[in-house]
């Protein structure tokens, strides 16, 4: 009993510290960046001045860029994602299960791998010019070799116990056995993967969006270009609002996937 | 006497292996038969229970595994050492395992689940996860997901050798309930011959490389047995010296 308070206490504790703490290191960095921008460390007028940001946010809010360049990021990266994770996921499980396949594939993937998804936007422009689709083009690139690697190692990984298992009860084929074993059991490593991809198409999508095609990275583009630095500043945190949604929703749903774990 | 599965000159060795496991083995496991095969450690028993569970072929020889007609079963039933439960299947999912693509009706599959786990004493851990149960729990739902199936033969690798003493000898006393109850035969192997001489009608003792039936032994003990019986201990002593 004595026990059990004393855990109830300091877990208390650790939580109200966190709390205090966290706060304090975001105050502290306000008065960081304010001393910056009064001071004038950096160049005069390139540093935008923190209590101007929620003005700024009224301002991109009110003239109607926010939100469609919300919406037009959220076009690209959807896309980027769903289409680099399914073809990640598939060509993976392939390349881990059948082996003419796996030596089929395995040089082309290590010429193709290294080159980081930034590189092919010369081609993406070639392509499809400065749209969407060359947006998307971009992220799914990133985000295909992010899910291939992870679902290739979790299949390779599955405890072939497991096959003999389905084997001995009558689930020996290769479809049967993909759903029955080799899906559920390399769902983790694959969750996993797609949740690094989920974060990895944000960095690739603000990138890509740099170079023109609609969205916030294009309005932040704009934004320093007139020295409209506070703006700038509202898109960074937009896009770190909108991630942190993104990885929420997903950590949601890969909580109810696996629930059978300990 | 009817039996159910028959070995007959059984000749195996691995692939990319040399040496034979066996060479030239024959024996037979009559119907409702608790057959248990004992011997040391490497000398090939795992490798016999896999080929008679199929999921080995053999070189040379036959083993056939005959019993009443199939429809809606599966002739044979594994149980594994280590449990193998899928983690991701709750205790009833995980039953279900055997039962999946024999073309059984809803109903009559869920009714199945329901009557092993009962057997078998789990109804109350239906939806557990694996992680929620404890080791002699895994193995008697590895036991229901082999009875589940309403197998001729249970085939039982060391199914009890890692759990601790005290469940090991009621899940002893359950299997012999079970297996009486479900009227299956049952190919037992253990490396403890007191277990063997316990739960067996037949012991058969294995060595040498290529592994060899060196004894065969009938308990002709009544049931219920007495676990601590003087005749029992003789027994086992004196299988203990062909090892
Ligand atoms: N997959 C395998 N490939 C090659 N050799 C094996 C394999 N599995 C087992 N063996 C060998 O076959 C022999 C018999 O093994 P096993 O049947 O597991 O023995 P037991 O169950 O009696 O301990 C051992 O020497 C073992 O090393
Ligand atoms: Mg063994």
């Amino acid at each position: 009993m004595t026990r059990y308070k004393f855990k109830y206490f300091t877990d208390n504790f650790v939580t109200t510290r966190r709390v205090i703490l966290g706060i304090t290191g975001i105050v502290a960095f306000l008065i960081l960046w304010k001393s910056a921008e009064s001071f004038e460390w950096f160049r005069r007028g390139t540093m935008p001045d923190p209590l101007k940001v929620p003005g700024a946010l009224m301002d991109e809010w009110g003239s109607g860029r926010l939100i469609p360049a919300i919406e037009s990021s959220l076009i690209h990266y959807l896309w980027g994602l769903g289409l680099g994770t399914i073809l990640g996921f598939f060509v993976g499980a392939f390349a881990a299960t059948i082996r003419w396949f796996d030596d089929f594939h395995i040089y082309l993937a290590r010429l193709l791998r290294p080159i980081p998804p930034l590189a092919w936007v010369v081609f993406a422009i070639a392509w499809f010019q400065v749209s969407h689709a060359g947006a998307a083009f971009v992220i799914s690139i990133g985000v295909f070799w992010v899910n291939y690697f992870a679902t290739y190692s979790a299949v390779k990984n599955v405890d072939p116990r497991y096959y003999e298992l389905a084997q001995a009860f009558g689930q020996g084929s290769y479809l049967i056995r993909s759903l029955k074993v080799t899906l559920p059991a390399s769902s983790p490593g694959i969750l996993a993967g797609v949740r690094t991809g989920v974060g990895q198409a944000w960095m690739t999508l603000i990138a890509a969006e740099l170079l023109g095609v609609p969205g916030m990275g294009q309005e932040m583009n704009s934004a320093a270009g007139v020295g409209a630095y506070e703006a700038v500043v509202v898109y960074m945190l937009a896009i770190s609002a909108v991630y942190a949604l993104t990885d929420m929703i997903f950590s949601f749903i890969e909580h109810q996937i696996l629930q059978w774990r300990p | 006497m009817a039996t159910v599965v028959d070995l007959n000159a059984l000749g195996f060795q691995y692939p990319n292996s040399e040496s034979w496991i066996v060479r030239d083995l024959s024996f037979s496991v009559a119907a409702g038969e608790f057959l248990s095969m004992v011997g040391g450690s490497g000398v090939g028993k795992s490798t016999i229970l896999r080929l008679v569970a199929g999921l080995l072929e053999a070189q040379t020889g036959s083993l056939e595994v005959t019993g009443k007609s199939a429809e809606g079963r599966r002739r044979r039933g594994l149980v594994f050492q280590d449990g193998r439960l899928m983690p991701w299947r709750d205790v009833a999912h995980n039953v279900r395992l055997g039962l999946e693509g024999l073309n059984l009706s809803t109903d009559i599959v869920n009714q199945r689940i329901d009557e092993v786990l009962n057997l078998t004493g789990l109804s109350d851990f239906k939806d557990r996860w694996p992680h929620q149960l404890s080791g002699g729990q895994v193995q008697r739902v590895g036991i229901a997901r082999a009875l589940a199936v309403q197998p001729d033969i249970l085939l039982m690798d060391e199914p009890f050798s890692a759990v601790d003493t005290i469940t090991r000898q009621s899940l002893q006393q359950e299997l012999v309930r079970i297996w009486q109850a479900s009227g299956a035969a049952v190919l037992f192997i253990t490396h403890d011959i007191e277990e063997a001489a316990y739960l067996s009608d037949r012991v058969i003792v294995l060595k040498g490389q290529p592994a060899e039936i060196v004894h065969e032994r009938p308990i002709e003990i009544e049931r219920p047995r007495q676990r601590n019986s003087e005749e029992l201990f003789r027994l086992a002593a004196d299988i203990a010296t062909y090892l």
